[in-house]
C-alpha cells in the first residue's frame, strides 16, 4: 500500500483540494492501493517517515527535506496541482514513485 | 444549491480597495469582516502570522491571486470575499515564497474544511477558464460581480 501525504500550513484549504485532486487523477487513470490523505505543517516531520509521496503545497523546512533524503520519500510540487499549471509534471512524478515501488 | 455557495455574499465584493501594502489590505478587509460578523477579533492578526509563515499567492494561468485564510477557529461564519486592489500587490507565491504581485485576493472563511474545499476546488477550475478570468477582470461593479460570481460557481 503506498501512502501520499499532502501538507499545506495548516491543513485546513488547499491540502484538502489537493487530497481531492490526487484522488480523482488516481481513479481516472484506474490506480488502486494507494492512500491519499492531508496534514498541517505543524505535525508533520514526526509523522513524514510513515509516507512514500510527499506533496508539498507550502515550503519544505530542511529538517523535511533531510528526512525526505533519509528515507527516499520522492517530493512532490502541490501547487501546480493546485493551480492546474504544470500539474502534468507533478502527476507524473507521483506515477513515477508509484512505479518504482513496484519492484 | 451546493452548499458552499452559500460562502458567496454580495456585501463581501470589494472592487475599489487601495493599499500600498498587501498587509495594509489584509487589516482594511479584516476590519470590513469584523464589522460584518464574519470573523473574530484576532482575525487580521491571525491572517498576518499565517500569510507570513505560509504565503498564499498563486500564478495561475491567466490571473496571478492570494487565498488569504486564518485557522477555522478565527471564523464566525464561512465566506470567500473578493477584494480587488487599485494596483497590484508585492506578496510571496504559496510552496516556494517567490516573490510575485497580485491585484485579486479571495479571502476564505473556512469553518469545516471538508465541505468547503468544493469551493477551492471549483474556484481553481474557474481560475483554468479564460472567459471566466476574462468576467472576473472586467466587471467594475459589485452587484455585476456579485451575480458573476454567483452564476459561474
Amino acid at each position: 500500500m503506498a501512502k501520499i501525504v499532502v501538507a499545506c500550513g495548516s491543513g485546513v484549504a488547499t491540502s484538502e483540494t489537493v487530497v481531492g485532486s490526487i484522488k480523482n487523477f488516481l481513479a481516472e487513470h484506474k490506480i488502486t492501493g494507494v492512500t491519499v490523505e492531508a496534514t498541517d505543517f505543524k505535525g508533520l516531520a514526526s509523522v513524514l517517515p510513515k509516507y512514500d509521496i510527499y506533496v508539498w503545497i507550502a515550503r519544505p523546512t530542511p529538517e523535511l527535506q533531510a528526512i525526505c533524503q533519509k528515507q527516499g520519500i520522492v517530493d512532490v510540487n502541490g501547487v501546480n496541482i493546485l493551480t492546474g499549471n504544470n500539474a502534468d509534471d507533478s502527476f507524473k512524478k507521483i506515477i513515477w514513485a508509484l512505479s518504482q515501488m513496484i519492484d | 444549491m451546493e452548499a458552499y455557495r452559500a460562502m458567496l455574499h454580495p456585501e463581501l465584493i470589494f472592487l475599489d480597495m487601495q493599499a500600498d501594502r498587501a498587509g495594509d489590505l489584509f487589516i482594511q478587509v479584516g476590519a470590513k469582516l469584523q464589522k460584518l460578523g464574519y470573523v473574530k477579533t484576532d482575525y487580521s492578526k491571525a491572517l498576518a502570522q499565517r500569510e507570513a509563515d505560509f504565503p498564499t499567492g498563486l500564478v495561475t494561468k491567466y490571473l496571478p491571486v492570494a487565498l488569504p485564510h486564518t485557522d477555522p477557529e478565527y471564523v464566525e461564519k464561512p465566506f470567500i470575499c473578493l477584494a480587488k486592489n487599485e494596483k497590484p500587490l508585492a506578496l510571496l507565491q504559496m510552496g516556494t515564497n517567490e516573490p510575485m504581485q497580485a491585484q485579486y485576493f479571495f479571502f476564505l472563511g473556512i469553518t469545516v474544511p471538508k465541505d468547503q474545499v468544493v469551493l477551492l476546488q471549483k474556484f481553481m477550475q474557474l481560475l483554468q477558464d479564460e472567459n471566466f478570468v476574462k468576467g472576473l477582470t472586467h466587471i467594475t461593479e459589485p452587484a455585476e460581480m456579485f451575480a458573476f460570481i454567483k452564476q459561474e460557481f
